[in-house]
C-alpha cells in the first residue's frame, strides 16, 4: 500500500511532526491487511533531518531489532531528503553498533 | 547589573568587528537601585543593524521587561536604521506601558522576498509557516544557483527553531528573524533567553566537562544530546553537514551560549574556521548563519 505523505501537507520542519505522521502510519499498517508500505515523499517541499529521522529513522530502527511487523519503503525523496535520510541511518546504526 | 543579565556586549563586538561600515556604539545603562526600575538602552549611534542584531535586542527588551523594569530605548539617530527597527516589528507585542521606544512610522513596502521580520514564537506549530516564508526568502537570493543551498538554509531552520523551542526552555520562547541581500548573503538568526546549550548538555550528565565553550564544542558532534535519547543529537550536526555539501561560497555559523562561543566558517565546501572561545555569559543561546553566494 502507499502513505501519500502529502496528505500530511508539503513542509515538514519539526521531530513532533515526525512523530505524528509515525503514529497516524502505525495506525493505518495495524488496519492493513498489506504488509508492506511505500511512503511517498512526491509534493513534500521541506522535510528536515529531524522529521526524517523521526518518521524513517525510527522505522529502520524496529525494523533492525525486529520489532516492525512491516516491511517499508522511502520513495520520491529529493536530494536534500535523501541526504537527511542518510544522515538518520548512520546515526541509527552507530548507535545499533554501541548497544 | 545582575550577573545572569543578558549582555548586549557581543553585539556591538558583532557589529564593529564584522561590518566595517559600523560605527555606532551601544550604550547601555542600567539603574536597578532606583524606583523605577527604570532600563536604557542607547541606539542613537547605531547606524548598522543586522538580524542577529535585532533578535538579541528583543531579547534584552523582552529579559528586562519581565524583571518588571520599564525599558528606555534611544531610537538610532540615522534614519535608515531607525526604520529598519520599526520595519523588522522590534517592539511587536511588548506591552506598550513597558517600553518607551519612539520608532518612525514607516511606510512598508512588500520586502516579503527579502526579508522575515523579527518574529516570536512559542509552538513548534509556528515554526512551519514561519518556513514558508523563508522559502521564499532564500529563493530570492539563491534559485538559479544551487537548490540543495536552498534545502539547507530550510533545514537550520526547522533544526535549530525545534532544538530551541524543545531545549531551551525559555518562557518567553524564541525569536527568528532572516534577511537576504543584493550582494548574494543570507543571514538566518535563532535564539532564545532559555537554559542554554552548555547547561542542557551538563544536565543530562553526559560526562561532557570542562568550560562552556568546549561543551558548545561537543554540541556540534554526531549523537551528542541532551534529550536522554541517544538516537538524537542530529541537530546541530546535520547544519553543519548540509552547509559542507551545500557547495556554496561560504557558509558561517557563530553560536553564543553560557560563557562560550563557537564560531564555524566553510568555504567551498571545506571548513576553513573552527574556533571556540570563552565569553562573558550570556542568557540562552544565540545563533547566526550566515550563507554567501558569490
Amino acid at each position: 500500500m502507499k502513505f501519500d505523505l502529502s496528505n500530511y501537507g508539503s513542509t515538514f520542519v519539526t521531530r513532533s511532526s515526525g512523530e505524528q505522521v509515525l503514529c497516524a502510519l502505525l495506525e493505518l499498517m495495524e488496519k492493513a491487511e498489506d504488509r508492506h508500505v511505500e511512503i511517498d515523499f512526491a509534493g513534500v517541499k521541506i522535510a528536515t533531518v529531524s522529521f526524517v529521522d523521526e518518521l524513517i529513522g525510527e522505522l529502520f530502527s524496529r525494523e533492525v531489532e525486529s520489532s516492525l511487523p512491516f516491511a517499508f519503503e522511502a520513495i520520491n525523496m529529493n536530494d536534500a531528503t535523501q541526504r537527511a535520510l542518510e544522515l538518520s541511518y548512520r546515526n541509527r546504526r552507530s548507535f545499533l553498533q554501541a548497544a | 547589573m545582575s550577573d545572569s543579565a543578558p549582555s548586549l556586549d557581543f553585539v556591538l563586538e558583532e557589529q564593529t568587528r564584522n561590518q566595517p561600515w559600523a560605527q555606532g556604539l551601544l550604550i547601555c545603562s542600567i539603574d536597578l537601585s532606583h524606583r523605577s526600575r527604570k532600563v536604557i538602552l542607547d541606539l542613537s549611534s547605531v547606524c548598522f543593524l543586522d538580524p542577529f542584531a535585532l533578535i538579541r535586542i528583543r531579547g534584552f527588551l523582552d529579559w528586562w521587561v519581565s524583571q518588571g523594569c520599564h525599558v528606555e530605548v534611544k531610537s538610532p539617530l540615522n534614519t535608515h536604521t531607525a526604520n529598519y527597527l520599526a520595519r523588522m516589528h522590534i517592539v511587536e507585542g511588548i506591552q506598550k506601558e513597558a517600553i518607551s521606544f519612539a520608532l518612525p512610522v514607516v511606510h512598508e513596502r512588500d520586502r516579503r522576498k527579502v526579508l522575515v521580520e523579527l518574529q516570536c514564537l512559542s509552538g513548534q506549530e509556528e515554526l512551519t509557516p514561519l518556513s514558508d516564508r523563508l522559502y521564499t526568502v532564500v529563493r530570492e537570493q539563491l534559485e538559479g544557483k544551487l537548490a540543495a543551498s536552498i534545502d539547507t538554509f530550510e533545514n537550520a531552520l526547522g533544526e535549530l527553531g525545534d532544538n530551541a523551542l524543545n531545549h531551551g526552555r525559555s518562557e518567553r520562547g524564541i525569536y527568528v528573524a532572516a534577511q537576504s541581500y543584493s550582494d548574494g548573503r543570507c543571514v538566518l538568526a535563532i535564539g532564545d533567553t532559555g537554559i542554554g546549550v552548555p547547561a542542557h548538555l551538563r544536565n543530562a550528565d553526559l560526562g561532557i566537562e570542562g568550560a562552556d565553550e568546549r561543551v558548545l564544542q561537543k554540541a556540534l558532534e554526531l549523537g551528542v544530546t541532551g534529550t536522554g535519547n541517544p538516537r538524537r543529537g542530529l541537530g546541530f550536526y546535520s547544519v553543519l553537514e548540509a552547509a559542507q555539501q551545500a557547495q556554496l561560497a561560504a557558509v558561517s555559523l557563530r553560536i553564543w551560549s553560557g560563557r562560550g562561543r563557537v564560531e564555524i566558517r566553510i568555504e567551498n565546501g571545506k571548513q576553513v574556521v573552527d574556533r571556540s572561545y570563552a565569553a562573558p555569559e550570556t542568557v540562552g543561546t544565540w545563533i547566526r548563519l550566515e550563507f554567501e553566494t558569490d
